[in-house]
């Protein structure tokens, strides 16, 4: 659905679209909260973090210019600063303190050493393309385990499967990771 | 020896750009469609809130008015109380002409009323709160009559709104009652949320078993609050709806108990340095220990208390020739260093692979995860199911050990 669309449905039938919105990004918002509250909180709250970019974008969708941009971005945006605030929330109820980086939303890139960060960059997509690579159900576990941080109970009850197996398949899956990984080091390095 | 962190470059996947985020979420959706209906009725519970909220604040501004009319100059206020006054006198007027109307024509309608003092002192509420519109409108008896009695009832409704906003209320205990029945009782008073249902044996299910506010705590009108609420007791073979060790805690465990499998063929699994040897009385061959961390008994006491509750401890005393046994045989603890009585064997668990994790509870009510492990023992595969227990939040231990057939998984 184009965004003007959305915008429509939104004025005619609000509560269906909103609905709709959810279910067309609530994984998007899910994901973009989860990079900054992983391991900080718990998936009830993040789960309600989530329901905070909703009804911030409903309530404020008037500010929403399709000209200057997505409708996806805008939601970004919102989900992002939702996130932050959360962040800063629970940091302070938990006693962390912030480091100026965790403002960012981006990874930042070190002025000191950019062929570091390059190196890691391109280490981090050759990663994604190995775990991708892998197929399903394994690629799925990795992800859920290592990206959404989920347990592996939780992620038995979603691929539908025990946790036993999960576990076993997990272990295989990074066993093989890792050895692609080092067979591509060492090759590297036999060049060099 | 395994390292413990060897998979901790996995933890790259978090530093994700907004493309893979926006790739990942699409992919791997990480809500299913009971947690976007929960994420859907939080938003709409939310979004009523600030409706309400912004009912008062609606109601604060006809407050607002008020105010205006309580700030007129002193020298206009008589007009308009006089003329409030007059709508009020014009419409009991009205009233009585109506009630008495053709029975008694001789009726002086201005008599009939009460003393205007009296009307002022027990009108005196309403008259400050009626609107200027009201108080300006009285050009017929009828129609002041009308517009007076809408005027008051807009006020009243505005008044009742913002008494509503201000109202407290005390909160009930609800523990033990039905969630479902509590929520259709208290939902003039404030939203009930009820959180990831639990298992309880207390409480039946669709009862509430806590509350997130405190019965007796003042609260506001409208307020949410969560609870938790039962669902019934845990079914004998329901599995246990709680995280098994983590990765890293299982890698500790299975090196651990490779070390403690290598310190009976020491000499083949555990580092030793051959030549710093001697031999005792009896003609027995004693190795130096070169292990990381294993200078004295009390190292290897501490590494067993690490890993091992006391039960398993016990076991390892007697399969391993009491390992943690001062007065055993097995170590001898010299000025330079330990020394370990030398016995090449082969076997062992030098090769252990996980083949699956079950989970149960046991009998003292912990956590047990068995962990199915496959060894090569003597070219033959073996399993057992190595017991861990969590002995406290996140902590965990081996408990024991039980042969068993290589089980059957389904997938």
């Amino acid at each position: 659905m184009t965004d003007d669309k959305w915008l429509e449905l939104l004025e005619k039938s609000p509560k269906k679209a909103h609905t709709m919105l959810i279910e067309e990004y609530g994984g998007y918002v899910y994901a973009v909260v989860i990079d900054k509250l992983r391991s900080l909180c718990s998936s009830e709250e993040i789960e309600d973090c989530v329901s905070d970019v909703f009804v911030e974008l409903f309530t404020n969708i008037h500010n929403f210019d399709s000209s200057k941009g997505s409708l996806k971005g805008y939601i970004s945006v919102i989900s992002k600063r939702a996130a932050i605030n959360a962040y800063r929330k629970l940091s302070y109820r938990q006693h962390i303190t912030m480091s100026a980086d965790d403002e960012e939303t981006e990874l930042p890139v070190s002025a000191d050493n950019p062929e570091e960060d390059v190196q890691k960059k391109l280490f981090r997509q050759r990663l994604w393309e190995i775990v991708e690579g892998l197929g399903e159900p394994d690629s799925s576990i990795i992800v859920y385990q290592y990206f959404y941080d989920f347990k592996v109970s939780d992620i038995a009850e979603k691929l539908r499967m025990t946790a036993a197996a999960v576990q076993k398949r997990s272990l295989r899956a990074r066993q093989k990771i890792k050895k692609i990984l080092e067979k591509e080091y060492a090759k590297e390095n036999s060049y060099e | 020896m395994n390292n413990k962190n060897e998979y901790d470059f996995l933890r790259e996947l978090t530093a994700a750009d907004d493309r893979r985020i926006s790739r990942v979420a699409r992919k791997y959706p990480a809500l299913d469609k009971s947690a976007l209906k929960r994420i859907n009725a939080l938003c709409e519970e939310k979004l009523k809130m600030k409706e309400n909220n912004n009912v008062n604040n609606h109601a604060v501004s006809e407050e607002e008015k008020v105010e205006v009319i309580r700030n007129i100059p002193w020298y206009r206020r008589p007009a308009f109380t006089a003329a409030a006054c007059f709508v009020v006198l014009a419409g009991v007027t009205g009233g009585v002409m109506a009630l008495f109307g053709g029975k008694n024509n001789d009726i002086n309608p201005v008599e009939s009323m009460p003393p205007l003092s009296n009307v002022e002192t027990s009108d005196a509420e309403s008259t400050s709160d009626v609107t200027t519109e009201a108080a300006t409108d009285t050009t017929t008896t009828e129609s002041s009559a009308v517009t007076t009695v809408e005027a008051t009832a807009e006020t009243n409704i505005a008044a009742e709104t913002t008494e509503q906003s201000n109202e407290s209320i005390e909160m009930p205990d609800l523990v033990g009652k039905s969630y479902e029945s509590s929520k259709d009782e208290y939902k003039d008073y404030f939203q009930l949320i009820a959180e990831t249902p639990e298992y309880n044996d207390e409480y039946e299910s669709g009862t509430i078993i806590a509350q997130t506010v405190n019965a007796g705590t003042t609260i506001d009108k409208g307020s949410v609050v969560k609870v938790k609420v039962s669902k019934g007791s845990q079914p004998e073979n329901d599995e246990p709806s709680v995280n098994v060790p983590d990765d890293e805690r299982i890698d500790e465990l299975i090196n651990a108990l490779k070390l403690t499998e290598a310190f009976m063929s020491n000499g083949v699994e555990l580092d030793c340095d051959m030549d710093d040897n001697f031999t005792d009385e009896s003609g027995q061959l004693y190795v130096k220990v070169t292990e990381s961390g294993f200078n004295t008994i009390a190292d290897v006491e501490n590494f067993m208390n690490r890993y091992f509750t006391e039960n398993y401890i016990k076991i390892i005393n007697s399969r391993y020739k009491a390992l943690t046994d001062r007065n055993s045989e097995k170590f001898i603890e010299k000025e330079n260093g330990l020394y370990i009585h030398y016995a090449p064997k082969a076997g062992g668990f030098n090769e252990l692979n996980i083949q699956g994790v079950a989970e149960r509870w046991t009998d003292e009510g912990l956590l047990q995860v068995d962990l199915i492990l496959v060894f090569d023992d003597f070219g033959e595969p073996s399993t057992f199911a190595l017991q861990l227990v969590e002995v406290s939040e996140g902590s965990w231990k081996i408990n024991g050990m039980e042969e068993m057939p290589i089980p059957e998984y389904s997938e």
